[in-house]
């Protein structure tokens, strides 16, 4: 029996195993109405830090990340011949995966690629995996109820959760999935938490994918600006403002540059949005499938969103090393290249 | 959405603060990640590019290497070729000049043996000749004297003077003829 066989065979058990008990001891095996909150839910709070369950994965990852790096890359770091010339296991494959983005990013922009590779390749990597430990089955789904801080009660009497969606399968299939928009200080925000746990306290995964919060994807579309007009600065100096105060084109030419302006700001919000949005997204898409179509059906959801993962995380990297590219080229440049071709 | 109604946005910190966005988190978010970047290219960018570099290096050496023993190979070859080929010749001109030689020498050897038979015909010629006058000479004066005695003694007189001296070279002659 083939290793995929075993796997796919425990899988099955353990999805059987769940079903009957989940019949048998309803008590213990209760299916609570889960909640999806645009906001990554607190773990614990060190004074007024709050402990995020996205921060929780995203910390998991880099940790997983740096361990498979170092076991992957140890016996070349202390220059086995051997490994070097014949590379197997999990070295084979890290330097696939880092030789598969170098080429990629080389087929883009071949100029830069050593120098931004660390940062271009630490984004695709990170949200990758983000984007994938956040499909593991478990994550979201398992937590505990959090009675909260002082805040606890007030984002429920405020409904500052937002957005909610409830969905619940004691109720009728056709009430199920509810995309529930609070009124600030509805009575409704109660009953949006989970019905297991106790009143006052909330349900909150141990889990939550890092490109589902926004202070991830935020944080990451700040890098991908900082370092790209910083790389404009150091290559063309005062004159990389040349491309947003365009004062010599005339009428046509200043409001180009300023459009320009506008855009590289708009950069950072189309990158944080870009992302969360299709992660986000995604999460929920599972959840209304699993609640709608508990068996088999949702597989193929399950597909798209690894395929959804991968995508956001390939173009997130590429957006930002296409852009170091864009920021490095001078305006004066262009039209030099231009007049020589004629 | 709740977010696109104006009572749910008081202030902007709020708006914020509805989406999530909290500075002490995103500030964790951006130190993670800048810690993640500085030891992934110390554990795995640096290595692996590095390896990859002195791979790529490597076969491109290996393939100078080789395309030099190639061109080495085929250097050597038609070196080889060339000598052959002058060694070859070599041999031809030296087999040429030996069978030329040989044949002038077996000339000379054939002219020069012929030469010496004819002179040794010569020779032996000469001698037959001479020990053929010599002979008759001998046997003519002992023929004289025979004739002489016989003819007496068969007359039974001396045979005197000159008509005796006539007859006796005739008979002589007669058997120098018959000789």
């Amino acid at each position: 029996m083939s290793t995929t066989r075993k796997l796919t065979f425990a899988a099955l058990a353990v999805m059987v195993v769940g079903a009957v008990l989940r019949f048998a001891l309803p008590d213990y095996f209760k299916v609570g109405k889960p909640l999806v909150s645009v906001k990554a839910e607190e773990l614990f709070t060190i004074g007024s830090y709050r402990f995020t369950n996205s921060l929780l994965l995203t910390l998991i990852v880099t940790l997983v990340l740096i361990i498979v790096s170092l076991i992957a890359t140890r016996k070349l770091r202390s220059g086995d011949e051997q490994a070097l010339r014949q590379p197997r296991g999990l070295q084979n494959f890290m330097e696939m995966s880092v030789e598969a983005i170098y080429n990629l990013m080389a087929g883009g922009s071949p100029k830069y690629v050593r120098r931004f590779f660390s940062i271009v390749a630490t984004i695709f990597l990170l949200v990758l995996l983000s984007n994938w430990f956040g499909l593991i089955p478990g994550v979201g789904s398992i937590g505990i109820c959090y009675a909260g801080h002082e805040g606890a009660e007030e984002h429920v009497e405020g409904a500052a959760s937002g957005l909610n969606l409830v969905a619940a399968n004691t109720q009728p299939l056709s009430d199920a999935p509810v995309l529930a928009a609070e009124e600030p200080g509805g009575e409704e925000a109660n009953a949006t938490f989970s019905n297991n746990c106790p009143a006052g306290t909330a349900f909150h995964p141990f889990l939550r994918s890092g490109s589902a919060d926004l202070n991830l994807t935020l944080a990451l579309a700040l890098i991908s600006f900082v370092v790209t007009e910083f790389w404009g600065f150091s290559r063309l100096g005062f004159g990389y403002l040349k491309k947003f105060f365009n004062f010599k084109g005339g009428a046509i030419g200043f409001f180009v540059g300023l459009i320009e302006l506008i855009s590289e700001f708009a950069r950072i919000i189309s990158f944080t949005f870009r992302l969360f949005g299709n992660i986000f997204a995604g999460e929920v898409v599972l959840l209304v499938m699993a609640f709608l179509f508990p068996f088999v059906l949702s597989l193929p959801f399950y597909g798209l969103e690894v395929f959804v993962g991968f995508i956001q995380a390939f173009v997130f990297a590429m957006l930002t090393m296409a852009f170091i590219d864009l920021a490095a080229e001078s305006h004066d440049d262009h039209g030099e290249h231009a007049e020589h071709a004629h | 959405m709740a977010l696109g109604q104006p009572s749910a946005i008081p202030t902007r910190g709020i708006h914020m603060e509805k989406l999530g966005i909290d500075l002490p988190l995103l500030l964790s978010q951006i130190v993670n990640f800048s810690l993640l970047a500085i030891i992934l290219n110390a554990v795995l960018y640096k290595p692996v590019l590095n390896a990859l570099q002195a791979r790529t290096e490597r076969i491109r050496e290996s393939l100078e290497n080789a395309e030099k023993v190639k061109q080495q190979l085929a250097s050597a070859q038609s070196d080889y070729d060339a000598k052959m080929a002058e060694a070859r010749r070599e041999a031809q001109n030296i087999l040429a000049q030996a069978q030329e030689r040989a044949r002038v020498q077996e000339q000379e050897l054939v002219v020069e043996a012929r030469a010496k038979i004819e002179r040794l015909e010569e020779e032996a010629r000469n001698k037959v000749e001479q020990e053929r006058q010599q002979v008759l000479r001998s046997l003519q004066g002992e023929l004289a004297n025979l004739v002489t005695q016989t003819a007496s003694s068969v007359i039974g007189r001396e045979l005197q003077g000159k008509g005796h001296d006539e007859l006796i070279k005739k008979s002589i002659d007669q058997l120098g003829r018959l000789n």
